[in-house]
């Protein structure tokens, strides 16, 4: 008896809510590389403000969220991780107009604190006697490893390759990784690693690409403001480069 | 299924029950078919034999198979445990034995690390004592694919265990058999048919695990990458490649499943 009560009260609840946002609020969609969404949450706020838009974003690794777009995703904005998978959506014709680099990023080495493996160095990705974790090369962190590693000449010897940089960055926080190869950003967003830093431009550069997907205005001011100098610093704060 | 057994149906079943059925059967068969739809039949032979694929089917299956036979070992003396001793907490042992069965499986992939990582709780001290480090390792996809599989055959088996009315077994102890040789002799031929179901459900289970093992163990080709984990990633670069892995899994689970399940199912 209880059960089908307590299902009818979600169900009526469910047709409320529905009701009260599907009036007079339209939702603007952004996908985003699961590495921007520090960053990316006070955009969507600041496009709200004022207007009745609600964005809403989809954080997930560039090459996912590109699947989903040549399927048919309904996004407004899509935000990859490097050029390449940018340059999909462009092919299939999706990109209102051509797009552009809003920031860039570097890998780094991140070790649990401490560093009970004694990392130094990309040479130590070689030592088999460590336990260490890239990106897998399908994901772009993981494509700009295979980089890195190979411009230090470095005979890579990994024990997993993890399907998005948040999953390898827990394994490393967990102390179940000695090293991995993560973004700077995630290094300095998290509290519970340490870096061993990279000389000069050895961790490579991947470069933030934003495209407008739909030709609605508000998609139109939220990649606006992506490149403004009020959110660039934002950017720059959370540890991201240049474009 | 036997038919005598069963009470045939002669009237024609109400419409309501045809239609809903009709839909639930579509649930399953119309995913089933935009698999087959999308499949790149005229690459499959290449991307099968792709070596990545060649090494993800040789661990699927060992570490499948080999969760399976640790069901059988681990699983049919718990089973029998729950279903035969009284003892205090049994209740809550059943809940936590079948707790995988409705745990999202990365959750169980993280507890299995808060218990035998590096940092364990069993780990630490372990790789203190003697090196071994379980994660990252097909020991540790093996633990994976059997913590998430053997419930299911506990399950399977305590039931049956559970129906036996415990006359044979009293029969052979008053004639002298030690309680082993009655498990051996007596009891393991009654439960044959729901042991061997269970074994399959959990050697199913075991072979389409994903979350827990990508959390435990990780993900490297040749290691630890398993059918499921391939998918995984192939779907990030290569839909193409991504269908034509679980169109391999669905095969081989399809014929097992078809192979077995209707004759082990009806004779229990």
């Amino acid at each position: 008896m209880r059960f089908p009560a307590l299902f009818l009260a979600t169900a009526a609840l469910l047709v409320a809510c529905g009701d009260g946002s599907g009036r007079e609020t339209s939702t603007v969609s952004v996908f985003a590389a699961s590495s921007l969404a520090g960053v990316l949450e006070p955009v969507g706020s600041f496009v709200e403000a004022g207007r009745p838009v609600e964005v809403e974003f989809n954080f997930a690794g560039s090459s996912a969220l590109r699947e989903q777009i040549l399927d048919g995703a309904a996004a407004d904005v899509f935000i990859s991780a490097n050029e390449t998978v940018m340059e999909d959506i462009i092919d299939a014709g999706l990109a209102e107009f051509p797009p552009g680099p809003i920031a860039s990023n570097s890998l780094t080495i991140a070790v649990p604190v401490g560093n009970p493996g004694g990392i130094s160095g990309l040479s130590d990705f070689a030592d088999s006697s460590l336990t260490l974790g890239l990106c897998a090369p399908e994901v772009p962190c993981g494509a700009l490893a295979v980089e890195v590693l190979a411009n230090e000449g470095v005979d890579t010897s990994v024990d997993t390759l993890e399907p998005n940089v948040r999953a390898l960055l827990s394994k490393v926080e967990l102390g179940e990784l000695d090293g991995a190869l993560v973004y700077r950003t995630d290094v300095m967003a998290s509290t519970e690693v340490e870096e061993v830093a990279l000389q000069g431009d050895a961790g490579g550069k991947t470069t933030y690409f934003v495209a407008q997907l739909s030709p609605r205005s508000e998609a139109r001011l939220l990649v606006g403001l992506l490149t403004s100098p009020i959110f660039q610093e934002r950017f720059a704060d959370a540890g991201y480069g240049a474009p | 299924m036997s038919a005598g057994s069963q009470r045939k149906v002669t009237e024609r079943p109400p419409t309501a029950i045809i239609v809903a059925a009709v839909l639930g059967a579509a649930l399953f068969v119309l995913p089933l078919t935009g698999l087959l739809w999308r499949t790149p039949w005229s690459r499959l032979g290449d991307l099968l034999t792709a070596e990545i694929v060649r090494e993800a089917i040789v661990i699927s299956t060992v570490t499948s198979l080999a969760a399976a036979l640790l069901s059988v070992v681990l699983g049919v003396p718990l089973a029998w445990l729950l279903a035969r001793v009284e003892f205090r907490g049994r209740n809550v042992l059943r809940a936590v034995v079948t707790l995988p069965m409705v745990l999202p499986p990365v959750v169980g992939g993280a507890a299995l690390l808060f218990a035998f990582g590096r940092r364990g709780l069993i780990g630490d001290p372990v790789e203190a004592a003697t090196g071994f480090v379980l994660p990252f390792s097909i020991w540790a996809v093996i633990v994976a694919n059997t913590f998430v599989a053997m419930p299911f055959l506990v399950v399977t088996v305590e039931g049956a265990l559970r129906s036996l009315d415990g006359t044979k077994e009293a029969a052979a102890s008053t004639l002298g058999a030690s309680q082993l040789t009655v498990f051996r002799r007596i009891v393991l031929p009654m439960i044959g048919p729901s042991l061997r179901a269970g074994v399959v459900l959990a050697w199913a289970r075991a072979l389409g695990e994903f979350g827990a093992t990508i959390t435990f163990a990780g993900n490297l080709p040749g290691r630890t990458q398993s059918l499921p984990l391939a998918v995984f990633v192939a779907l990030e670069s290569d839909r193409d490649a991504a269908v034509a892995i679980s169109l391999i899994l669905v095969v081989i689970s399809f014929v097992v499943l078809l192979a077995f399940r209707d004759r082990w199912w009806s004779r229990s």
